[in-house]
């Protein structure tokens, strides 16, 4: 067990390898020179250099990436060259943000693909069945901005039952800050639902055609007993497995989401500073990102190998 | 297999047959029949029927008696749905119906090329690294993982960042999200034809690396190819809106279904069916190129590969 | 409370001592396909006694696995028809059950081995819960008991360490010990009749011989009765009390199983066991084998099956043979015999 986690966890150091080294080239790709941001545009020649000396400017390319990977594992990101605030206070203010809404629309997503899973899982080829199917596809097609907007636009505008942005942090208003989180979380699970409910359906139909739901039977188990833990609990194998790579999706969601509805998190920072010129802020916020994607993908495959043993063997060929 | 002296002498353009029957030859030559197949279910009928509307659209528009999408009259902003603008007006009292078909030509085309450019690159990486094997396809198979391992709106989003934005840079990040999922299919196709007898046969009959992949391979996985394409095409149609929409895509005053998108949410009280159009016509495309994918899925499935 | 205690083991009896358990008569079974109508099984008869184990051998697509399933009720092939005079368990007409009535026999009455215990086992729970669960399905016992019993079981089944293999899963154990706990699964809740298919089948020859002194011990113990499917006539001769041959969907034999074997009635069943190789036989002596091949199930002639690969065919072979005696208690379904017995003594 100990073993497999570490071999897990040793597979995700290529991929954070590569990451780091994307987002230090957005950060020196960025035309002009960062000196310059932190010197100010007022700054002399001289000024300028000694700023560059002290930022390492002048030092070959791998040396600047070694440093400021040193700087990025404690956490350390400069500052922004728009606000001059450090780059890790501007995140950590936004991030509860994107975290609340990344949890609740995966929340809503895994509800309603469990639901519409088992549903049409229930009497496959049925009319029940095509409708969710035709469902699913849908609401593959309509980009997530879109149905935010159609959302906003029939609960906000014509019925003015929801809120059409952020309304108040938790602290502040636990109320409106629930109701103003209802239409994002729910644009998010519209969009990310089908791929839980397409591989709850495969996993629950091949599960029942397998022979030791048949042993089931022949030992005369009751119905539901043999629903519970010969076909539920095998078929909801490719839906556990499928979370990492939901989540990775939903992220991207979200930082369009949180454009839709104005909310502050790390999306909106990230595009209002590609915007602003602002690389500090976007290469860490890039970094978040992947950092939480590997992380979630690491926790569910460990969480998996703990509770059912089987799994592990089987070849984790979808990586 | 058989080793006859007639397999010596055959000249070299003929194919050759291995013990599955999958015959290698030309690339072409291995999509007619499929194509025909294609379209004789309904659904590849209405999906096939969807994406000629869009292309034709898309190529022109501009034949049909239409406003000119960036003719400016401020004297007709944001009126809603009337005799000379079918769809409304936009915020410069431009007609919304012009400016989202030639939104359509335009994502079309990015869509197109970035698909061809992830395709080439993609391909043919994947092909060779399978082929090459050791430690060349495992430091670019790493490679492809490690881009594969971001979430890809956020890769766009990053690519974005770096090379700047605009249509041009666009096509640009959709390839850099493309090309991992173009090699990675293409790399595993390759891996199970090569221990294939037919691949053994032609390298002891001398053949050139390139030939074998190119005259072998290629043609083999052109089923795969061809589902990945048309995924992608989705693909590449949404993360172009999701890019517009967050400005990093096509620039104004081009139109962009995805940037009309986000002036609509601006106006979404005083404007509602702003919103409507764009959405739909990015919706109706993805859908069609969707099904186009699960037909082209059945049929390579079909094949018995 | 705890499972009931296991009964004294009974002193061997012959067929007709014993009293009738599975009573089937006339059972055929078929299935629509592109190609036609496929029958499976064509009016199949038989009995099995209490505490009897009955061997039924025939090749590939002689219908014997569909027999049995037929009578399990594990059939669901689609637009599959069942019919039958009579199947009778225990003096209870099964076929006038409902399934929710016949659900309450499996397990309790009636249980099913089959195979392929790779397959047929959960992956994902324990073996002491897969042999609990059965216990538990028919008798109201704590979970705590249930594990306990497993553990007996797996025991009695000559499983090492069974207190430990209990909290294992299936895919850590070897091919010869997932097959016990198939067996102990099924038996947990004590059923009177158990229907095996092929259990050792895809088992190496040393450990198959395990498994068989495993369910002729349990059938001693339990006075269960056995129905046993094999394509391995010399082997079912060995512990089976009697055996019936099935080809191309009938029951074309039926005796007690040495006889049989030493003695066989019906053509096909005399090719069947000339074919077999012999390790004893001189090396580099021919394999003998029978010509011709299975009828399509789609298109069984309406005379003797066997008709077309038998040597001795005569022209009366076109008309469906009746039962004849070959000796008491053996028939055969072969104009070759003797006429005169009547097809009744089965």
């Amino acid at each position: 067990m100990i073993g497999y986690g570490s071999k897990r966890l040793l597979q995700t150091v290529p991929t954070l390898f590569i990451v780091s080294v994307v987002s230090f080239a957005i950060l020196r790709a960025a035309p002009g020179n960062p000196a310059q941001y932190v010197a100010g545009l007022t700054a002399t020649p001289q000024v300028l250099a000694a700023v560059s000396h002290r930022m390492g400017l002048d030092q070959p390319l791998y040396v600047q990436y070694v440093r400021w990977l040193g700087d990025a594992l404690q956490g350390n990101f400069g500052h922004s060259y728009v606000s001059g605030r450090t780059v890790s206070s501007l995140i950590l203010a936004k991030l509860p943000a994107t975290i609340y809404l990344a949890v609740a629309g995966m929340v809503v997503a895994a509800v309603m693909g469990t639901i519409f899973g088992l549903v049409a899982a229930a009497r496959p080829g049925g009319r029940v069945d095509s409708a969710i199917s035709l469902l699913t596809s849908v609401s593959l097609a309509i980009p997530t901005f879109w149905s935010g907007i159609l959302l906003i636009l029939l609960f906000s505008v014509r019925l003015n039952w929801l809120p059409s942005g952020f309304m108040s942090s938790p602290s502040q208003g636990i109320g409106a800050f629930f109701s103003s989180l209802i239409l994002p979380a729910v644009t998010l699970g519209l969009n990310y639902f089908p791929v839980f409910a397409r591989f709850l359906r495969g996993g629950l139909l091949e599960a029942r055609g397998q022979p030791y739901v048949r042993t089931a039977v022949s030992k005369g188990l009751d119905p539901w007993y043999t629903f519970r833990v010969y076909v539920l609990r095998n078929g909801i194998q490719p839906m556990l497995t499928s979370i990492g790579m939901v989540f990775g999706r939903l992220l991207g969601g979200v930082v369009i989401t949180e454009s839709v509805f104005s909310w502050p998190g790390l999306g909106s920072l990230m595009v209002t500073s590609i915007g602003n010129r602002d690389y500090a802020v976007v290469q860490a916020s890039l970094l978040l990102a992947v950092l939480a994607v590997v992380l979630v993908n690491l926790v569910v495959d460990l969480a998996q190998a703990i509770v059912d043993p089987p799994s592990r063997l089987t070849a984790r060929s979808m990586t | 297999m058989k080793m006859t002296s007639d397999s010596l002498t055959r000249p070299e353009s003929a194919p050759l047959v291995d013990d599955f029957g999958a015959a290698s030859g030309s690339v072409l030559s291995k999509m007619v029949a499929p194509m025909r197949r294609l379209v004789s279910s309904r659904k590849g009928k209405a999906a096939a029927a969807g994406l000629a509307v869009y292309v034709v659209i898309g190529l022109g528009w501009r034949l049909l008696p239409l406003p000119a999408p960036d003719y400016i009259d401020q004297t007709v902003r944001l009126r809603g749905p009337s005799a000379g603008h079918l769809l409304g007006t936009d915020e410069f009292g431009r007609d919304i119906l012009s400016r989202i078909f030639d939104g359509i030509g335009i994502t079309l085309g990015v869509s197109a090329i970035s698909i061809s450019v992830a395709l080439v690159i993609g391909v043919s990486t994947g092909i060779f690294a399978a082929y090459s094997g050791g430690w060349v396809d495992a430091v670019l198979m790493r490679a492809y993982d490690a881009l594969l391992a971001m979430p890809d709106m956020i890769l766009a989003i990053a690519v974005a960042a770096i090379i700047g934005t605009g249509a041009r840079d666009a096509i640009v990040a959709l390839a850099v999200v493309g090309t991992p999922q173009f090699a990675r299919i293409v790399r595993s196709s390759c891996l199970s034809e090569l221990p294939k007898t037919y691949i053994e046969a032609s390298v002891s009959l001398g053949g050139s690396r390139a030939r074998i992949m190119f005259r072998h391979l290629l043609p083999n996985s052109v089923g795969p190819i061809a589902v990945q394409t048309a995924i992608f095409g989705a693909f590449s149609v949404l993360m172009l809106a999701g890019l517009s929409f967050l400005g990093l895509g096509v620039q104004p005053p081009a139109p962009s279904l995805g940037g009309m998108l986000s002036t609509a949410r601006q106006y979404l009280a005083t404007a509602p069916w702003y919103a409507v159009g764009p959405g739909l016509a990015i919706a109706l495309l993805v859908l069609t190129l969707n099904a186009l994918a699960d037909c082209v899925r059945d049929i390579t499935d079909r094949r018995g590969r | 409370m705890t499972a009931p205690p296991l009964p004294p083991p009974l002193p061997s009896a012959s067929t007709s001592a014993r009293e009738t358990l599975l009573d089937v008569a006339g059972l055929s079974v078929s299935f629509p396909t592109p190609d036609g109508s496929v029958r499976a099984v064509v009016d199949a008869s038989f009995e099995v006694g209490r505490g009897e184990i009955l061997g039924i051998v025939g090749e590939s697509g002689s219908g014997k696995t569909t027999l049995l399933m037929a009578v399990a009720r594990l059939l669901d092939a689609p637009g599959v028809r069942v019919e039958a005079e009579r199947v009778c368990l225990g003096g209870r007409e099964l076929q006038a059950l409902s399934d929710r009535e016949f659900h309450r026999l499996r397990g309790a009455e009636l249980s099913v081995v089959f195979q392929d215990a790779t397959s047929a086992l959960n992956p994902t729970a324990t073996i002491g819960r897969q042999i609990g669960e059965t216990l538990r399905a028919h008798r109201s016992v704590s979970r705590k008991a249930a594990t306990a019993e497993a553990v007996r079981l797996l025991e009695l089944l000559g499983v090492p360490d069974a207190a430990r293999r209990s909290d294992s899963y299936a895919h850590e154990l070897s091919g010869g010990l997932r097959q016990r706990v198939m067996i102990a699964s099924a038996i947990a809740a004590r059923p009177s009749l158990l229907l095996a298919d092929e259990p050792t089948t895809a088992l190496d020859v040393t450990v198959q011989a395990g498994v068989v002194d495993l369910v002729v011990g349990l059938r001693d113990a339990l006075n269960m009765a056995v129905v046993w499917i094999s394509h391995d006539l010399p082997l079912l001769a060995t512990f089976a009390d009697r055996v019936a041959v099935m080809y191309a969907g009938r029951i074309i034999e039926v005796g007690p199983s040495q006889r049989v074997f030493d003695t066989p009635g019906h053509p096909y069943t005399v090719g069947l066991l000339e074919s077999i190789p012999q390790v004893k036989s001189a090396a580099g002596g021919r394999l003998t084998a029978m010509p011709g091949s299975l009828p399509s199930p789609t298109d069984y002639p309406t005379g003797c099956p066997f008709a077309d690969r038998c040597a001795f065919r005569m022209d009366v072979c076109a008309e469906m043979p009746t039962f004849r005696s070959v000796a008491p208690g053996h028939v055969a379904a072969c104009w070759l015999l003797d006429e005169g017995r009547d097809s009744g003594d089965r």
